[in-house]
C-alpha cells in the first residue's frame, strides 16, 4: 500500500467570486476590529480605559468651543484631505503599476517651490495672483521630480522605485541646504511673506478639504471614462499589449509620472500654504509614505481610498487626544494604534481575497482510500 | 452602484456644508477670570519630558507650581513630541481647548510661536504662554505672551566658579565651552560666564566650539575632548545632552553643566551649574488667571524673582567659591553689579563682521544695536541698547539678543 502523501494542516485559495454583502459585512467587522484592537491596547497601557478611548475616538470630532464647533472635524478633514490628496497622486501612477514611492520628495518639493516664490514675489503683487504663481510652481516642482525617475524607466527601463525613493532624500537635501543659507538659525524657512489660504467661514483648511475633494472626483473620471486613463492601465497590464495596439508607451508613462508628482506637488501647495506657512525638510510628514498605503488598502478606488483616509485621521486624532488624557500626551501612542489598525485592514483584505482550508484527518484518509483503490 | 457611491458622498458632503455655515455664526467671547478649579493648563512640548532635559525642566516647573497652588494633577493635559517646523503646534493648541477644554495654553519652543500666535488669535478667551519667543511685544494680543529668564545671570555665577578654578590650577588660565549654535541665545550665555570668570581671574581666556545641534551627545562629547586637549582647563555647555560632562568625567577636567546639575555619576568633575526655573512664573500664569489679570508681554525670570538658579557648587570647586558666588549673586540682586557692564569688556571689528556697533579707543562699546523686533524680513539691527555705560541685555524683549563676540573669546572653527 502506497503511503499517503504529508499535506499541510492549512491551505489557500483564492477567493474569486465573494458576494457584495459579504464584502460590507467583512470590511465593517475588519474596522470595528481594529477599533477594538486599539481600545484593547488602550486598556493593557491604562488598566479599565477600553471605553474611554471610544469616547476621545469620538470625541475627537466634536469641538466644545462655542465659537469653533466643527473646528476639531474640520481638522479630522484637514488630516484626512493631505492623507488622500496624496493617495490620489499616486493612484494614476499605480494602475499603471509605476511604482512611484517618491512621493514625500515630490510634495516637499511643491511645497519648497511655493514658499521659496512666497519669499521673492514682490508684497506690492496681488495674493491672488502670488497664489496662482505659487500654485504653478509647486505644481512643477513635483512634476520635475517625478519626470526624473520617468524619462529613465521610459528610455532605460530603470527600476523606478529605487529612483522615486532615492529623490526623497534628494529633496529633503535640497531643501535643508536652502534653509541653512538663507534662514540658518531655525530650521524652517521664514513664514511665508504672501500666497496663505484664506480661512472660509473662520475655518482654517477649509480649501484644502475643498480642493482634495474635487480630485477625487476629478481622479474618478479621469481613470474611468478618459482615453488616457484607458492607456495607461493597458500599459500597467502589459506593456507588450499596448504596443501592438498602438499606444505610445514612452509618452504614457511619462506623461502619467508627471501628473502623479505634479499632483503630489499640489499638495505640497496645499500643505505650505494652506496649512505650515512655512516649509523644513520635515513638511511632509511621512504622508508621503502613508498614501502608498492608503491607496493600495483603497484597491485603488477613490472612494473607498477616501474612507481608509478618513479612518487614519480619526484613528490619529483620536488616539491622541486618548494619550493627553491619560499618557502624559505621548505622541509615540498614536504610532501604535495607527500600525494596529493598518494591520487590521490587512488581515481584513486578506480574508477577503483569500480561503482558508483545514485540512482535516479524515479527509485525508478518504484520499488515501482512494489512491489505494 | 458607482454612483451610488458617488451620491452619498456628495450627501455627505452637502451636510457637512451646511453644518458649518449654520455653526460659523457663534459668539467669540473675550479673556474673563476663570475660578482655580476650572482652570486647565494644556501644554505644549518640543520633545518628551521623559527624554529631554529642556522638556523636563518645563515639566517639573509645571506640575510644582500647580502643587504649590492646589490645583490638581488632572488639571494639566500635554502634547508631547510636537514639531515646531509645521502647524503642529496650532493644531495641539486648538485640540487642547476644543477636546479638554483647556483655558491656558503654553508652548515651549521657538518654533511654535507663528502657530501658536494663530491659535490665540482664534481663541480670544483663552490665554497663550510661549517660552523663549519674540513677538509678543509687536503682535500685541490680550491673551499672548512671551517668557524667557536672564539666564546670563546663572551663568556669570557659574563662570565666577569657573575662574576661582582657574586661579587654583594656575597655569595658561582657559576654559572651554561648547555651545550648540552661534546665535545671540548661545553668545549671551558664555559672554556672561566668561564674564564671571574675569571677575575673579583677569587673564581668562576662552575657546568656544559650535556643534550644531541642541543634542547631539557624539558631537558635543568631540567637541569638549577638543576643547580639552587645546588646553581648556574648565569645560561649559550649552547643549542639551551629557555628551561634554561624559568627556569631563572620562578627561578629569572639571565641568559646569546647564539645565540639570549634571553632579550624579560625576560627582569628582562637576563644578557647577545653572538653570532657568519656571515655576515662579507659572505660578503668576495661574493666578493671573483667576485674578483675570494681564501678564506683560515679555516676561524675564531673574536671579532676583527666582527665575535663574544657581544653587549648587561641585567638590571640586576651589576654596572660598560658595563664598565668592554668594558675593556676586547678592550684588546683582540688588543691581549694584550688572553683568554687561561696558567697561568690563571690548570688543574689536575684526571678529564681528555682522556686528553694529562703535567703540572708544580702548575698545568699550558705547553703542551698539540689535535685533529686537523679529518682524522684518532682513533681521535688521535696529535697536540700539547701549545705555547708561551697560549693554541693557533681556530688557527690550525676554529673549536674548547679545550676539557679539568680546575679545578674549576665540570662536574656534
Amino acid at each position: 500500500m502506497e503511503k499517503a502523501k504529508k499535506t499541510p494542516l492549512l491551505h489557500i485559495s483564492r477567493r474569486m467570486d465573494v458576494p457584495r454583502w459579504e464584502k460590507i459585512v467583512i470590511r465593517v467587522a475588519t474596522f470595528v476590529g481594529a477599533f477594538v484592537l486599539c481600545a484593547l491596547i488602550c486598556s493593557l497601557f491604562k488598566w479599565g480605559t477600553f471605553f474611554n478611548f471610544f469616547q476621545d475616538l469620538f470625541g475627537s470630532l466634536v469641538s466644545k468651543s462655542a465659537s469653533k464647533p466643527l473646528r476639531s472635524l474640520i481638522n479630522t478633514l484637514e488630516e484626512m484631505a493631505l492623507l488622500l490628496g496624496i493617495s490620489l497622486a499616486l493612484l494614476p501612477a499605480f494602475k499603471m503599476k509605476f511604482w512611484n514611492l517618491g512621493a514625500e520628495g515630490q510634495v516637499l518639493m511643491g511645497g519648497f517651490m511655493a514658499a521659496m516664490l512666497s519669499k521673492f514675489l514682490p508684497n506690492s503683487m496681488p495674493t491672488a495672483l502670488a497664489t496662482v504663481i505659487m500654485l504653478v510652481a509647486a505644481v512643477a516642482g513635483g512634476a520635475v521630480w517625478s519626470l526624473l525617475p520617468a524619462v529613465f524607466k521610459a528610455y532605460f527601463n530603470t527600476n523606478e522605485t529605487l529612483f522615486t525613493l532615492m529623490m526623497n532624500y534628494v529633496a529633503m537635501g535640497v531643501i535643508t541646504c536652502f534653509i541653512r543659507v538663507w534662514n540658518p538659525e531655525h530650521g524652517t524657512l521664514d513664514s511665508l511673506s504672501t500666497g496663505m489660504l484664506p480661512q472660509i467661514g473662520g475655518y482654517s483648511y477649509v480649501i484644502n478639504i475643498i480642493v482634495v475633494t474635487v480630485l477625487v472626483f476629478a481622479m474618478y473620471g479621469y481613470l474611468k471614462y478618459t482615453k488616457h486613463g484607458f492607456e495607461l492601465s493597458v500599459v500597467g497590464a502589459s506593456r507588450n499589449t499596448a504596443i501592438y495596439a498602438g499606444i505610445n508607451t514612452w509618452s504614457v508613462i511619462i506623461r502619467t509620472a508627471v501628473l502623479s508628482g505634479a499632483l503630489c506637488g499640489l499638495v505640497g501647495w496645499l500643505i505650505v500654504a494652506g496649512a505650515d506657512q512655512s516649509v523644513s525638510s520635515g513638511s511632509a510628514g511621512g504622508r508621503g509614505f502613508t498614501g502608498v498605503l492608503i491607496a493600495w488598502l483603497g484597491n485603488f478606488n477613490p472612494f473607498y481610498m477616501a474612507l481608509i483616509a478618513f479612518f487614519v485621521a480619526f484613528v490619529t486624532r483620536g488616539s491622541s487626544s486618548f494619550a493627553t488624557e491619560f499618557l502624559g500626551g505621548n505622541s509615540s501612542f498614536p504610532k501604535i494604534t495607527i500600525a494596529l489598525f493598518f494591520f487590521a485592514v490587512l488581515v481584513g483584505e486578506f480574508f477577503l481575497n483569500y480561503k482558508v482550508h483545514i485540512n482535516r484527518k479524515e479527509k485525508k484518509q478518504a484520499l488515501a482510500g482512494k489512491e489505494a483503490k | 452602484m458607482k454612483n451610488k457611491q458617488i451620491k452619498s458622498f456628495l450627501a455627505a458632503l452637502s451636510l457637512g456644508v451646511l453644518a458649518a455655515t449654520a455653526a460659523s455664526c457663534g459668539a467669540e467671547k473675550g479673556l474673563g477670570p476663570v475660578a482655580k478649579e476650572d482652570i486647565k493648563i494644556g501644554f505644549i512640548y518640543i520633545g518628551d519630558p521623559s527624554t529631554s532635559t529642556y522638556d523636563k525642566n518645563f515639566k517639573n516647573a509645571i506640575t510644582g507650581a500647580m502643587k504649590e497652588l492646589g490645583l490638581k494633577d488632572n488639571q494639566l493635559f500635554e502634547k508631547t513630541g510636537v514639531s515646531d517646523s509645521d502647524a503642529s503646534a496650532y493644531t495641539a493648541a486648538v485640540d487642547l481647548i476644543d477636546s479638554k477644554g483647556c483655558n491656558v495654553i503654553i508652548a515651549d519652543s521657538f518654533g511654535h510661536e507663528a502657530h501658536v500666535i494663530r491659535a490665540a488669535k482664534e481663541n480670544k478667551s483663552v490665554r497663550f504662554y510661549h517660552a523663549s519667543g519674540t513677538k509678543a511685544h509687536t503682535e500685541k494680543l490680550d491673551n499672548f505672551s512671551n517668557a524667557f529668564a536672564s539666564i546670563y545671570e546663572g551663568r556669570y555665577l557659574a563662570g565666577v566658579a569657573a575662574g576661582m578654578k582657574l586661579n587654583e590650577l594656575g597655569g595658561a588660565h582657559k576654559l572651554g565651552y561648547v555651545g550648540a549654535y552661534n546665535f545671540a541665545e548661545v553668545i549671551s550665555g558664555y559672554t556672561a560666564y566668561y564674564l564671571g570668570a574675569k571677575s575673579v581671574c583677569d587673564d581668562v581666556t576662552m575657546d568656544v566650539r559650535y556643534t550644531s545641534s541642541w543634542g547631539d551627545e557624539v558631537k558635543e562629547s568631540a567637541a569638549a575632548t577638543a576643547l580639552i586637549n587645546g588646553g581648556a582647563q574648565v569645560i561649559s555647555q550649552h547643549a542639551d545632552t551629557y555628551g561634554a560632562p561624559a568627556a569631563c568625567k572620562e578627561k578629569g577636567v572639571p565641568n559646569i553643566s546647564y539645565n540639570v546639575a549634571a553632579e550624579e555619576g560625576y560627582e569628582n568633575t562637576f563644578l557647577s551649574y545653572s538653570r532657568i526655573d519656571w515655576t515662579e512664573y507659572f505660578k503668576t500664569v495661574i493666578n493671573s488667571a483667576v485674578n483675570n489679570e494681564k501678564v506683560p508681554y515679555d516676561h524675564v525670570g531673574t536671579l532676583a524673582n527666582g527665575g535663574v538658579v544657581s544653587d549648587k557648587i561641585g567638590k571640586c570647586a576651589a576654596e572660598g567659591t560658595a563664598e565668592a558666588v554668594a558675593t556676586a549673586a547678592a550684588a546683582i540682586k540688588d543691581g549694584s553689579l550688572k553683568i554687561f557692564d561696558t567697561s568690563k569688556f571690548t570688543v574689536s571689528a575684526d571678529k564681528n563682521p555682522y556686528g553694529k556697533f562703535t567703540v572708544d579707543a580702548d575698545g568699550h562699546l558705547l553703542t551698539a544695536y540689535a535685533n529686537v523686533d523679529d518682524t522684518d524680513e532682513e533681521y535688521s539691527k535696529e535697536t540700539q541698547v547701549v545705555e547708561n555705560g551697560v549693554y541693557e541685555e533681556s530688557a527690550k524683549r525676554s529673549a536674548p539678543y547679545f550676539d557679539l563676540i568680546i575679545d578674549g573669546i576665540t570662536e574656534v572653527k
